[in-house]
């Protein structure tokens, strides 16, 4: 189902969605870590509950945008169960793509802000 | 706490995702709850995160897929959500309108919910702890003795309760119970207890399990002689034992007897009946104690039996049963016990087999909670057509941006659903304070040991709070999806008088309908009540004390001379008291009865000289009591004739006797009975003269036919006994009952126990269906009228407000203040007058169905009707008048700035 995925296919990414796979390309973790990354790297604004937190992981896996992977070994140990995930290769480039997708929208709202007609280059 | 939550949230979603992530949301759960800060926020947004996450679930997990495909389309749930909150954010703008109507539904809902706490124990799931209660039956005998009424029991001998185990087919089991006062402990800490005496078979036939130890055995109850031993209720558990594990095996004094504790019965068993019991203990006890041929006895009947039906046996097959078993087994000799029929009701029925009292007022109560709540919808339902008139013009708007008129429904509905929802919370509250105020004024003979609001009530009044949102909902929703849009959008458009105005007048009249309905049951029960109060009784209830005292066992003396001089001290010693008694302060007068009105019944042979027989009136032979000097004084009974009974009437001295007016006429027509003879007793007794004739009193009910009664001086009875000390005064709340007392017990040390209640409080059972109705139906009419009162002004403010334009165009042509006030309350007042004709119509024509609960009071009462109808259109001209103040205000020159 996901041979030849387009990465276009998943844009816009949901907010969410979106602040878990920042989190994860930075480093691998589990839920709980996933949670409070998501927590600072959104300034705070962005609350994932744990419900919907696993509910998104488990759209993510089945799209292929994320898998499971073994503990860090940086990692504390303190619980042998805890399953961490990080972004498959393809996960990657929805990231990048959704992130280049967003500069274009800040850029362009930045010129609109300064009274700045875009070109085309 | 958030760890348990989702455990619970595990169990709703589905099992393939259970399975892959169940373990880690738990984890990550927990180390929520021990890392994150807590919160009301928090936590709150934590239970909608798990309440919403099952059905966001489902919905990704239908689309098959992940982000590609879901992005693609609305979930519907999420925009239910979004609609939800929207419809939340707009009653928080209204609080007052929301809070208004949340309160007349919290009324309408929590009186269902208070009756449903009710209905579901005496009627839905029967007494409690009994396993299959729809198929345990109790069984009656109905006997026809020649030219009387049929009569129906639940009381047997042992020896129908032998007959039925031994020979009916019908039943998989036959116990016997009877319930009796008995008193617990001795002397100053003695206090009065429900006994309940058993067969050993009761338990397992109910299918109850002891809290603790066990339930007695048929070894325990032999006809031989019954072992003291007792298994003890709950409540009596923890009041007299303090809860304690060591209670098993002690023992306590009962009737002067020494009884084991073996068991302790579950909370809230009450046996077959709904009552509290203190004490089980094998039934035999009793048996001993009435008579002493007790097992093959016919005339001793002081025996319930229940019985557990096979399964597929009809309550007529059983009943059939029963009478063959019966009629083949009976060797007594009256016709009438020979030839009666046994049949078998629901353990719901009373002692004579047919509805009882409580659930005939239950089901009186429930058909008005249930108007209550039809009047609330109405009201609520004409506030939101007014209010949705209002919003008229943003429905239209987002209508023509493209919401399908579906969905503009939908969130109307949303809106009321969660009116009602508010609604039902507050009911809540309602339930609780109504539902326990019922149980203690109207069922106070149940056991209640749940909490007028338990997990049953709750889900009742979540299912009550649904179907009102769906129905208060259905209208404006209807609307919604067939408004003209064009007309909506257009400035300045008013509602134009038309179907809107109608729909909502119909709501109104429908209302003030209910509500002249519900008052008059009111009216009518008031006035019941007031007939019963002014009835002439014969005697004073409010003014006499009954006195009863409880002794220690002449079983402890010795049979023989030492016994009957105790035995002849102790009939003796409330007539020797008499003098003590009557220097009290407070005491009016005091004397001795044995066999009294509302009281104990007593009747012997009576013969007449010159007459074959006693006539017999339809309430059968003449009754006879038994009274010290001063009696009709102390009960306030007038003796019309010849003289009152002095001390020197007493044992050895003149048989004498005062006849009763009924029982002069009857026995002795056109003759004067003073002077006459009767023979009074078995074998050959000696003449009692004649010497008074008392006025007629109400021996046993309220409502009766009137029966024959005579008197004699207390001491000269023989064959009944059972004397009660009377005492008039005029002070019932002063310290008089405990100087009784002190007194009696010092003047006996044998006495363990004095009991003492006013006439008053015996017959007040009786007047309780009255009181009952009257308060019922009055609180619920009161309510009613001030709903529809809000109604009336509610609709006469939106027309006006709505006519604003007509009534100035008018006074700009000249029409006075005055025309304009008289035309705003024309329309109360008519909508008023048409709740009343409907109201009235529906009562006189449900008259019939109340007759038989009023007291000599006709259904269609001209007062009552015209009472009720003139204060509903009082309160309609006052609710009219209020808004109408506003009609006054409008200038002419509106007319002219608006434009026509």
């Amino acid at each position: 189902m996901h041979q030849h995925p387009d990465p276009a296919d998943f844009l816009p990414l949901p907010a969410d969605a979106l602040f878990i796979m920042l989190a994860l390309a930075a480093e691998p973790l589990h839920g709980y870590g996933i949670m409070r990354d998501v927590e600072v790297r959104s300034e705070g604004k962005v609350l994932l509950q744990t419900g919907a937190l696993y509910r998104m992981l488990r759209r993510l896996l089945a799209d292929g945008l994320i898998q499971e992977c073994d503990r860090p070994p940086g990692a504390a140990s303190d619980d042998e169960r805890r399953r961490y995930y990080q972004p498959t290769a393809f996960g990657r480039e929805v990231l990048e793509a959704e992130v280049a997708r967003m500069s274009r929208i800040v850029r362009a709202a930045r010129l609109t802000a300064e009274g700045k007609r875009p070109r085309l280059v | 706490m958030i760890e348990r939550l989702y455990r619970v949230l595990l169990r709703f979603l589905p099992r393939d995702f259970r399975e892959r992530f169940g373990q880690e949301l738990l984890d990550t759960a927990r180390a929520v709850d021990r890392h994150r800060p807590r919160g009301a926020r928090r936590a709150l947004r934590a239970v909608v995160d798990a309440a919403v996450t099952p059905f966001t679930l489902r919905a990704d997990l239908r689309d098959a897929s992940g982000i590609a495909t879901t992005r693609r389309r609305t979930i519907p749930m999420e925009s239910l959500m979004r609609d939800l909150r929207f419809a939340a954010r707009g009653l928080n703008r209204e609080p007052g309108f929301t809070a208004f109507v949340c309160l007349t539904l919290a009324l309408g809902i929590g009186a269902n919910a208070a009756m449903f706490g009710i209905a579901d124990r005496l009627l839905l799931r029967g007494p409690a702890h009994v396993h299959d209660a729809d198929r345990v039956v109790r069984l009656y005998s109905t006997a026809q003795p020649a030219g009387m009424r049929a009569f129906t029991t639940d009381g047997f001998g042992h020896v129908t309760y032998d007959l039925l185990r031994t020979g009916a087919q019908s039943f998989d089991a036959v116990a016997t119970y009877a319930i009796n006062a008995g008193v617990m402990g001795q002397g100053a800490g003695a206090r009065p207890i429900q006994v309940g005496y058993a067969s050993a078979g009761l338990f397992p036939l109910l299918g109850v399990q002891p809290a603790r130890g066990r339930f007695f055995s048929d070894m325990e109850n032999t006809p031989a002689g019954a072992l003291r031993v007792a298994v003890i209720g709950d409540g009596a558990w923890r009041e007299w034992f303090g809860s304690s594990e060591q209670a098993l095996g002690t023992t306590f004094t009962m009737n002067d007897e020494t009884f084991t504790v073996i068991g302790i019965a579950p909370r809230g068993f009450t046996g077959p009946e709904l009552g509290r019991v203190d004490v089980w203990v094998p039934g035999n006890i009793l048996a001993a104690r009435i008579t002493t041929g007790w097992a093959t006895a016919w005339n001793a009947q002081w025996l319930k039996i229940v019985g557990r039906l096979k399964p597929g046996v009809s309550f007529e097959q059983a009943g059939e049963d029963a009478t063959t078993v019966h009629r083949l087994g009976y060797t007594g000799g009256e016709v009438a016990d020979a030839t009666a029929r046994l049949s078998v009701a629901s353990l719901r029925a009373n002692e004579s087999g047919s509805e009882s009292t409580e659930i005939r007022v239950l089901r009186w109560l429930t058909g008005v909670a249930a108007l209550v709540l039809l009047i609330a919808c109405a009201n609520v339902a004409n506030l939101l057509l007014a209010r949705g008139m209002r919003r008229g013009r943003e429905v239209a708007i987002r209508a023509a941006l493209g919401a399908s008129r579906l969905r503009v429904a939908r969130l109307l509905l949303l809106e009321s659903v969660l009116f009602a929802a508010g609604g039902a919370a507050l009911g809540l509250l309602v339930a609780y304070g109504v539902g326990g105020m019922a149980r203690r004024a109207l069922f106070s003979s149940i056991e209640w040991t749940s909490s007028p609001v338990d997990l049953r009530v709750l889900l009742m009044s979540v299912a009550f709070a649904m179907a009102t949102g769906l129905l208060i909902g259905a209208v404006p929703a209807l609307r919604a999806t067939r408004a003209d849009l064009t007309a909506a959008l257009k400035t300045g458009a008013r509602e134009g008088g038309g179907r809107r105005s109608r729909l909502r007048a119909a709501l109104t009249i429908a209302q003030a309908a209910v509500s002249v309905l519900l008052l008059i049951g009111a009216g009518l029960f008031v006035k019941s009540l007031w007939t019963i109060r002014s009835l002439d009784l014969g005697i004073d209830p409010d003014q006499v004390l009954v006195v009863e005292v409880t002794r220690e066992s002449l079983a402890r003396i010795p049979a023989g001379q030492a016994r009957d001089a105790e035995r002849l001290r102790r009939r003796q010693f409330l007539v020797d008291a008499l003098d003590r008694v009557r220097a009290l302060p407070g005491v009016d007068q005091a004397s001795v009865a044995i066999g009294m009105p509302f009281g104990n019944r007593f009747s012997v042979k009576l013969r007449v000289p010159g007459l074959d027989a006693v006539p017999r009136l339809r309430t059968g032979g003449p009754s006879i009591s038994a009274v010290s000097a001063g009696y009709f004084d102390t009960v306030g009974t007038a003796v019309r004739r010849g003289r009152a009974f002095t001390t020197d009437d007493r044992a050895g001295t003149e048989p004498v006797a005062i006849v009763s007016e009924l029982m002069a006429q009857t026995i002795w027509p056109g003759e004067d009975p003073l002077g006459k003879c009767v023979l009074i007793g078995d074998g050959a007794p000696p003449c009692a003269r004649v010497i008074g004739v008392a006025e007629d009193t109400r021996r046993s009910r309220l409502k009766e036919e009137p029966s024959m009664h005579y008197y004699i001086p207390a001491g000269q009875e023989a064959g009944f006994g059972g004397a009660v000390l009377l005492v008039r005064t005029g002070d019932m709340d002063g310290p008089l009952l405990g100087e009784i007392r002190a007194l009696l017990t010092a003047l006996d040390g044998t006495i363990t126990y004095v009991a003492a209640e006013t006439v008053q409080a015996r017959i007040d059972p009786q007047m309780r269906p009255w009181k009952l109705g009257a308060s019922i139906f009055a609180m619920s009419g009161l309510l009613a009228l001030v709903v529809a009162a809000i109604g009336i002004y509610s609709v006469i403010s939106y027309l006006i407000a709505d006519r604003r334009h007509e009534i100035s165009v008018r006074l700009a042509l000249g029409a006075k203040t005055g025309d304009i006030l008289r035309l705003v309350l024309r329309g109360g007042l008519v909508m008023a007058a048409a709740g009343v004709f409907i109201g009235e119509a529906v009562a006189a024509s449900l008259g019939r169905f109340v007759e038989p609960l009023l007291f000599e009071t006709s259904p269609r009462d001209p007062l009552v009707f015209a009472g009720i109808g003139g204060l509903l259109l009082v309160v309609a001209a006052a609710a009219t008048l209020a808004p109408a103040g506003r009609a006054r205000r409008v200038q002419a020159i509106e007319a002219l700035k608006e434009g026509v």
